[in-house]
């Protein structure tokens, strides 16, 4: 397959953001190849529901 | 592929954290990876060392990317030489993020994170 970008002016005036965290990426330029993964476990499927902490041998 | 001049006027930035980088100028190659426990308890005690990412399958199991079988040919055309910006403002950047002025070759990120709730409630009878 044969695929052909023509990339116009770019021209940006003002860029804001608050926070960037867990492996994100601001990129301001060209780049070839982008690959991405991410894995996310929340309650409900991790909840634990016990009388005390666990207790930690030292 | 030809790439373009990043062309940025003005950057501000409060905070580089944990881990963070603040890339000026081309790269090669980036591969930030983060691993994240997360534990919200209902009483605030907390062990050091309580747990373990070797305790979870999370953190160890392959994202296996799509593999692209057809031949692609990319041609690209710049009718600029530069990418304007003119202002950045970022408040924070942390945990293997990774704000990069410049072009790249190729990016790989992988993030993992695990949330725990943990609640402290009597035992039902049995």
């Amino acid at each position: 397959m044969n695929f052909t970008v023509i990339n116009g002016d770019i021209s940006v005036k003002k860029v804001a953001i608050t926070y960037l965290s867990s492996g994100s990426t601001f990129f301001v330029g060209d780049i070839e190849r982008v690959a991405l993964s991410s894995a996310f476990d929340t309650p409900p499927e991790e909840t634990i529901i016990g009388v005390t902490v666990p207790f930690i041998e030292e | 592929m030809q790439k373009r001049v990043t062309s940025v006027q003005h950057i501000k930035m409060t905070e580089i954290g944990t881990t963070a980088v603040l890339e000026i100028g081309d790269s090669e190659v980036i591969t930030p990876m983060s691993n994240a426990i997360a534990v919200q308890r209902e009483r605030a005690i907390f062990i050091m060392n309580e747990f373990g990412f070797h305790d979870f399958s999370i953190f160890s199991i392959p994202i296996i990317q799509p593999a692209v079988e057809e031949h692609i040919e990319m041609t690209t055309f710049h009718q600029q030489t530069q990418i304007q910006v003119e202002e950045v403002e970022i408040f924070s950047a942390t945990f293997s993020s990774v704000v990069h002025l410049g072009s790249s070759g190729l990016l790989h990120a992988d993030s993992r994170i695990k949330h725990i709730r943990h609640f402290l409630r009597d035992k039902p009878a049995e």
